[in-house]
């Protein structure tokens, strides 16, 4: 082993983390080279003087310290997240406020607001189609041209089923004021055609 | 985990999982553990024992926070000393506009330390002017080869530990070494030691 080599493994040696077969090459080696024992001399010389003095550590630990702020940390993340609970659950009772609202307004339109469309009263209900509502009972407006009337039981009762009037002789008109026919209510009549026994 | 296993049986790495769960007691081991390994740390790179124990406390305080994203990947050796070194980065900048002061302080500090451990005043002297030329000794490196003299030096770290925490190849970390040994050995010979 000559010097140029000594010198590559003069940091791992002076470690202690060389093998020990080139450990004992370069002892060999030092025993017997004057230049490559003043280079090895000044490398422990360097480790002597970094290890001469050792620090002074301080006499109070940290760890209780460090323990005690992990439990103010983990007390503030709680007291943060408690107002984002209450925010959300504040945020969640609006929005079923504003849903339950929205279904009531929507339950009251469908029980007082007529219908407009063309349902045929015998698939409905007696009391239901275009210009009634839910409740079956308030026509707001006269949603036919045509309508039975009945001079009698003109007004609520005119919306009764003409074989409820049979034999009774009543005015076809097709607008208000207008008598066009006066028909004569048969039981087998027909409502939604008007067809029946025409008197002139 | 069973009741029955102590948190000192557990690894380091497990004892992270534990942490990641929620484990204060598991904590409290690592910091057992690491707290003096830190401490020396700190102390040889700043010379300043207030400093150190501030770095030391954020330096658990950061992995704390950090635990829920732990994954043991590496040594967590490995990962205390790289947020460690992290910090003492960021500390050097700040301080390097104030580092007579903070020589001064240290001065101050290492003289009240010591009067309190020995009471013999001449070896009070004789010490605390011994750790002051070291301090300034490594003061003198570049931040890398300081840190991976410390490591090797002090913490007895191997090379593949220390090229892992300086995130670098073995050749990389024996290279400076070399280096941060040779401008000691310079700065000794200015300084007629």
């Amino acid at each position: 082993m000559n010097c140029k080599q000594i010198l590559k493994h003069i940091d791992d040696y002076q470690s202690g983390s060389l093998d020990h077969i080139l450990k004992e090459m370069i002892d060999k080696h030092l025993e017997s080279c004057s230049e490559c024992r003043k280079v090895m001399e000044k490398q422990r010389s360097v480790t002597r003087f970094l290890k001469t003095a050792d620090v002074m550590l301080p006499t109070a630990s940290v760890v209780d310290d460090v323990l005690k702020k992990l439990d103010a940390i983990d007390r503030q993340e709680t007291a943060d997240s408690r107002p984002e609970t209450n925010r959300l659950k504040e945020t969640r009772t609006k929005w079923l406020m504003i849903i339950a609202v929205l279904l009531g307004i929507g339950l009251i339109s469908m029980l007082v607001i007529p219908f407009d469309s063309n349902m045929d009263q015998h698939n409905i209900g007696r009391f239901s189609g275009p210009g009634y509502t839910w409740l079956g009972d308030m026509p707001l407006e006269d949603p036919m041209e045509t309508r039975w009337y009945d001079p009698e039981l003109s007004g609520a009762g005119n919306r009764s089923h003409p074989s409820a009037f049979a034999g009774t002789p009543v005015e076809e008109i097709d607008s208000p004021g207008r008598v066009t026919h006066v028909l004569e209510f048969d039981s087998t009549m027909e409502p939604s055609t008007g067809e029946g026994k025409v008197h002139p | 985990m069973s009741d029955s296993i102590s948190v000192t049986d557990l690894s380091d790495e497990a004892l992270m999982l534990q942490v990641k769960d929620g484990n204060h007691d598991a904590f409290g081991e690592l910091l057992r553990r690491y707290e003096r390994q830190l401490t020396v740390f700190f102390l040889r790179q700043l010379g300043d024992e207030d400093g150190a124990r501030d770095l030391v406390m954020d330096t658990f305080l950061r992995i704390y926070k950090a635990a829920y994203r732990y994954e043991p990947r590496a040594k967590f050796s490995t990962y205390i000393y790289q947020v460690a070194r992290n910090l003492i980065i960021n500390e050097a900048q700040k301080r390097e506009i104030r580092k007579a002061d903070s020589l001064d302080q240290m001065n101050e500090n290492s003289s009240l330390q010591l009067a309190m451990d020995d009471p013999d005043p001449e070896q009070v002297l004789a010490r605390k002017e011994q750790q002051l030329l070291v301090q300034k000794a490594l003061e003198d490196l570049p931040e890398d080869q300081r840190t991976i003299l410390i490591l090797l030096e002090y913490q007895e770290l191997s090379y593949e530990r220390v090229a892992q925490i300086m995130g670098c190849s073995m050749g990389t970390v024996k290279s400076r070494m070399h280096r941060a040994r040779q401008k000691v050995r310079e700065w000794m010979e200015q300084h007629e030691l």
